[in-house]
């Protein structure tokens, strides 16, 4: 068992403007996507500040209560709960629009937002860790359906995951099992750990412009390294 | 197993729909309504501010916009200020010079350089950083403290000791690191935001010329409203005390606990008797005159009411041109207001302004993100000999 599957299942702890961010997961990505964060987007997209704020308020609670709390009932609640947060992110943030004190203000109290989302795509990507995988001949039929759908529907169909689990279990641990069955069942063939060494070294070599040398041939040789 | 899953997943995507639509249009906005516009609108201006000292701090030192902000977490890992490190690269450009330059000192410093495995013809094409962070820390990982102590202070001057442990980083690594981490912002978005941030100045300007006029004399309305307030509530201190009714006040609040005497008794009621007709004459008056004054405040307030949403409405679209139609034969009028025309209306004018410079600023933004790629990547100067070369050869 490849030590990446261990870090897939329980993955680094992430703290993002002071919150602590649950383990990205398949129901936290549905709710990312259902409510147009752009860093989940997959057509091109600018995200912002108000990105960041929606993906930490979502990946930082249980998915059935972020649902509850964005609920008319309890609406005000959430509203409060996130203006207290931003007090302690930012106090009396007016101040950095005053002239003079504004930039002072904004050098010690302010967070930056360049930064930060770059902390939060690396929270998503570390989050949804594929496995790297050989596609087995007739593995390669393409779905309408969306990854997600698809990947739950073996899950909680074949794998017999709950949807608690399907909420709030990290998804690279949902892609791991997923992958696994897919292995199981012909369709890919997992690579070993020397074979994903080569391959990520290929890939540095592709990204510095070099040609494939003798030293960096694939290790068992055929067509499917390629 | 199969209707149950349709079923849940169904209503996952519907479940919450209700929700949504009474949560309002966009649950994005609410989010960061909720947090506070004012943080969020700190956070884009801090990252500006970011940028612009980076991009200010990078020309003037010569050093990449990357390579600085490895420099500045080195720093910052050594509990060392950027202030000193920018200052050392000050001295150490000057220490070159004096060493390219000859002479006895020249020469001292120049085998103080070579100590450091710092050729001449290094010092020629190499920028600071690149010393600082290539041969200099090499040579400060190779040697003892009490050996490089006075060649660093010959070369850095006295604030070398705080740069010892700065020049022992492993600047590799931490560049690794820190690209791992994504704290690195790259040379492009820096100069954009930069950019960026020169023309919110440049809007906060636009918006200042134009509303503040309207908002200035909002601000004199306002003081002649708070002084009106002040001399009324002067005038009504000095009615109540010098009325029959603030006579009658003060010889009460005057007499004590003193019996009355006849005379005295006499002279209050004579003044309690004139309080009524004297006091209603007064009430009027002052009524007349606050209303009138009142009058004059509402009518000052509608003018730049007018004036602000007028100043509004043109701010919207600021590059509007304006064909005013010719109304006289006068060549010489014409010709004064064919140029005046040229440029529009004042705002017209500072729209123009606005999109000329958005795109001079682009120009400048984008020959910066050359000059600074320049100096990350290709930090040769040139032989000694050759055209543009900083420093006479030896």
């Amino acid at each position: 068992m490849s030590p990446s599957y261990f870090s897939a299942a329980i993955p680094e702890p992430f703290r993002i403007l002071g919150l602590s961010l649950k383990p990205l997961s398949l129901g936290r990505y549905r709710l990312l996507r259902r409510f147009e964060c752009a860093f989940v987007a997959e057509e091109e997209a600018a995200a912002g500040v108000s990105d960041l704020l929606l993906g930490g308020v979502i990946c930082s609670m249980r998915v059935d209560e972020f649902l509850e709390k964005a609920g008319a009932a309890s609406q005000g609640r959430l509203q409060r709960e996130i203006r207290r947060w931003g007090r302690r992110v930012c106090p009396w943030a007016w101040i950095s629009a005053v002239p003079l004190v504004g930039k002072w203000w904004r050098k010690h109290h302010a967070f930056d937002a360049l930064e930060k989302m770059a902390l939060f795509r690396r929270y998503l990507d570390e989050g949804s860790v594929v496995p790297k995988y050989w596609e087995e001949e007739g593995g390669g039929r393409s779905s309408g359906a969306h990854w997600a759908q698809s990947v739950e529907v073996v899950l909680r169909g074949e794998l017999g995951w709950t949807a608690e689990e399907i909420n709030e279990a990290p998804l690279s641990k949902a892609l791991a099992d997923y992958f696994r069955w897919a292995e199981n069942k012909g369709l890919v063939r997992l690579m070993t750990a020397e074979e994903v060494a080569y391959v990520e070294e290929r890939e540095r070599d592709a990204r510095n412009g070099e040609q494939p040398t003798a030293s960096n041939q694939h290790p068992i040789g055929g067509d499917n390294g390629a | 197993m199969g209707l149950k899953l349709i079923g849940e997943v169904g209503l996952d995507g519907s479940g919450f729909e209700s929700g949504l639509k009474r949560l309002g249009s966009s649950v994005k906005s609410f989010v960061a309504t909720a947090f506070g516009l004012y943080g969020v609108q700190a956070a884009v201006r801090k990252t500006m501010d970011l940028a612009e000292e980076l991009v200010t701090t990078s020309q003037r030192l010569g050093v990449g916009v990357e390579q600085l902000q490895v420099l500045r977490q080195a720093a910052k890992e050594s509990s060392t200020d950027l202030g000193v490190l920018t200052s050392a690269f000050e001295k150490l450009d000057i220490a070159r010079e004096k060493a390219l330059g000859g002479g006895k000192e020249g020469a001292k410093l120049l085998g103080r350089f070579a100590q450091l495995g710092i050729s001449a013809a290094d010092l020629r094409s190499q920028t600071s950083a690149d010393l600082f962070m290539g041969p200099m820390r090499n040579r400060a990982n190779a040697m003892s403290q009490e050996e490089l102590g006075p060649i660093l202070r010959d070369i850095l001057g006295r604030s070398f000791g705080q740069l010892l442990p700065v020049l022992q980083t492993d600047f590799e690594e931490l560049e690794a690191r820190m690209r791992k981490l994504g704290t690195i912002m790259d040379t492009d978005t820096a100069v954009k935001l930069d950019i960026l941030g020169d023309q919110f100045s440049l809007l906060a300007s636009i918006i200042a010329v134009n509303l503040g006029p309207a908002l200035l004399r909002l601000a004199e309305l306002l003081y002649k409203m708070v002084s009106g307030v002040s001399s009324t509530w002067a005038a009504a201190k000095a009615y109540v005390k010098k009325s029959p009714e603030g006579q009658i006040h003060d010889m009460v609040v005057a007499h004590g606990d003193r019996p009355w005497s006849k005379e005295e008794i006499a002279e209050f009621d004579r003044k309690r008797m004139n309080t009524g007709a004297m006091e209603g004459e007064a009430v009027a008056a002052a009524k007349d005159a606050g209303l009138a004054k009142f009058n004059e405040w509402m009518t000052g307030l509608e003018k730049i009411k007018e004036q602000l949403a007028a100043a509004a409405e043109r701010l919207k679209n600021p590059v509007k041109p304006t064909f005013d139609p010719e109304t006289t034969d006068d060549t010489k009028a014409k010709k004064v207001k064919l140029t005046q025309d040229r440029g529009g209306d004042a705002l017209t004018r500072v729209g123009n302004f606005l999109g000329s410079s958005r795109n001079v600023l682009e120009e400048i933004g984008n020959r910066q993100v050359g000059f600074l790629k320049e100096i990350a990547y290709n930090t040769r100067r040139g032989p000694a000999s050759g055209e543009g070369t900083m420093f006479p050869p030896v």
